[in-house]
């Protein structure tokens, strides 16, 4: 049931709306002599707004009273949070008021002495209006809710940082939206081998997350059971075109999975179509872990090259996603250059610090991010 | 925000793309232009104005032309920039499409 509240210091005024609006059926009808009374019924003291709003869904104000006019008090009302969305129709005899009126934040006008019909049309639309507005925002807090919820779901699955005397993996993870479709995992096989995953899904959002999700839950067996890149590329692939596809639209991710092992200082790794990973050593010229095929999900047959690298300690590998060095009207490439001489400048800061220093790159994106800094000491 | 032209001659049609390919092209790409490309049997997507494609744009090409490979037209993809080319090179697109889609 609507509740509509009149503002108007001549009593005959307030009993002839009140009277037509009851008969059109509008049973909730509050009634205020002046500006004041009107905060009171709002809840608003010395201009400031009540913690929940007074269940009120339309003002019918009168422009002139004494004290407090009916822009003056409409001004106020509006200013507050709580009442942005409150329709405010104007009563009024003289035009002359129209334009401040319609300045003060009020929705439409009723002219006193009109016929009924125009006054019903007027707080009927007004009321439909304010139903909608009220419909919207709850869906949208329940969305917002929804995806608060499913946000933290998400960040509970990642991986905690790992801290080995020979080995070091940080992260950064950052949600352009409230979920994110890039997700990274890592396994340590002994204490001298260790799996290493990261995969970007194309598109960002809920559609993302979904497939990151289902894919991180394949993970502990995929990695844990298959530990080499060539095994786990197929491995990959194969589950995710069993899952999605037969979708309309093509679904893929991008990867990059290394296996590293700390006795041999070898790193076998493949790149699923994703950008580079670097390879940092002291005083010396990055080197990039480069594509070695296509993304998982595309094909069903795919190249499944591995490339087989040697390293010499201490060295630092940062694997991202693209959304760290992807600026629209720029080339990526010189993204993946700023990357690599950002991250030499920062080379003396300790891993954590590191990984969450890098993440300044990029400050203007609309897309997911995640970096991951292993660090072989 | 993306939109094409059509060119037809004979039984090539060229598509003059226009904007950023990503996600907003989407329906576009499904419900105008693939329906449009049923009559020709050589496809031409000309990219010269195209500034930028992200991951879910690459997927609706991906989509677009194997679909168009699978009734055994010919396709190609000419004119593109050369920081949307970094983009295809990136995801290896030559090995996914055919390495003579580029012209």
């Amino acid at each position: 049931m609507s509740s509509i509240l009149i503002v108007d210091d001549s009593r005959l005024n307030i009993l002839h709306l009140t009277h037509v609006l009851q008969a059109a059926g509008y049973k909730d009808i509050q009634a205020a002599y002046s500006a004041q009374e009107a905060y009171h019924i709002l809840g608003i003291h010395n201009g400031q707004p009540p913690r929940r709003p007074a269940s009120v869904d339309l003002i019918l104000l009168d422009i002139v009273m004494p004290d407090i006019d009916g822009i003056e008090a409409c001004a106020l009302i509006k200013k507050l949070t709580v009442y942005q969305d409150l329709p405010i129709i104007f009563l009024t005899a003289d035009r002359v008021h129209f334009r401040e009126a319609f300045n003060a934040g009020g929705m439409d006008f009723i002219e006193k002495g009109g016929p009924d019909y125009e006054l019903l049309t007027r707080v009927q639309s007004a009321l439909k209006l304010k139903k909608e507005m009220d419909a919207r925002k709850v869906w949208e807090e329940k969305v917002q809710k929804d995806l608060q919820l499913a946000r933290h779901l998400q960040s509970s699955v990642l991986m905690s940082p790992l801290d080995e005397p020979s080995i070091g993996i940080h992260s950064w993870y950052m949600q352009s939206s409230e979920v994110s479709g890039d997700m990274f995992y890592w396994k340590m096989f002994s204490p001298r081998q260790y799996g290493v995953l990261l995969i970007d899904v194309c598109g960002h959002g809920i559609a993302a997350a979904l497939i990151s999700m289902s894919i991180r839950s394949l993970l502990d067996n995929i990695v844990g059971l298959y530990r080499k890149p060539r095994e786990v590329c197929a491995e990959l692939n194969r589950q995710m075109r069993l899952l999605f596809g037969k979708n309309r639209r093509t679904s893929y991710f991008t990867a990059i999975y290394l296996f590293i092992d700390l006795d041999k200082k070898e790193i076998e790794y493949f790149n699923a179509g994703h950008p580079p990973g670097l390879l940092f050593r002291q005083n010396e010229e990055p080197v990039k872990l480069n594509g070695t095929t296509v993304p998982i999900g595309i094909k069903q047959e795919m190249k499944l090259d591995t490339v087989t690298i040697t390293y010499e300690t201490p060295a630092r590998i940062v694997l991202y996603t693209d959304g760290l060095v992807e600026k629209p009207g720029t080339s990526i490439h010189t993204g993946i250059e700023q990357l690599s001489q950002y991250a030499q400048s920062l080379y003396y800061l300790d891993n954590g610090a590191f990984v969450g220093k890098l993440e300044r790159l990029n400050r203007q994106r609309d897309d997911d991010i995640c970096i991951l800094s292993i660090e072989l000491k | 925000m993306f939109s094409y032209r059509l060119e037809l001659t004979g039984e090539e049609i060229v598509v003059y793309c226009e904007g950023d390919i990503d996600i907003d092209a989407g329906d576009t790409f499904e419900e105008e232009l693939e329906p449009e490309l049923a009559k020709a049997a050589v496809v031409i997507l000309n990219l010269e104005s195209v500034q930028f494609v992200d991951s879910s744009g690459i997927g609706l090409l991906i989509k677009l032309v194997q679909n168009l490979q699978e009734q055994e037209r010919q396709v190609w993809i000419e004119k593109t920039q050369p920081e949307v080319m970094e983009v295809f090179e990136l995801l290896q697109l030559d090995e996914i499409l055919g390495k003579s889609i580029f012209r």
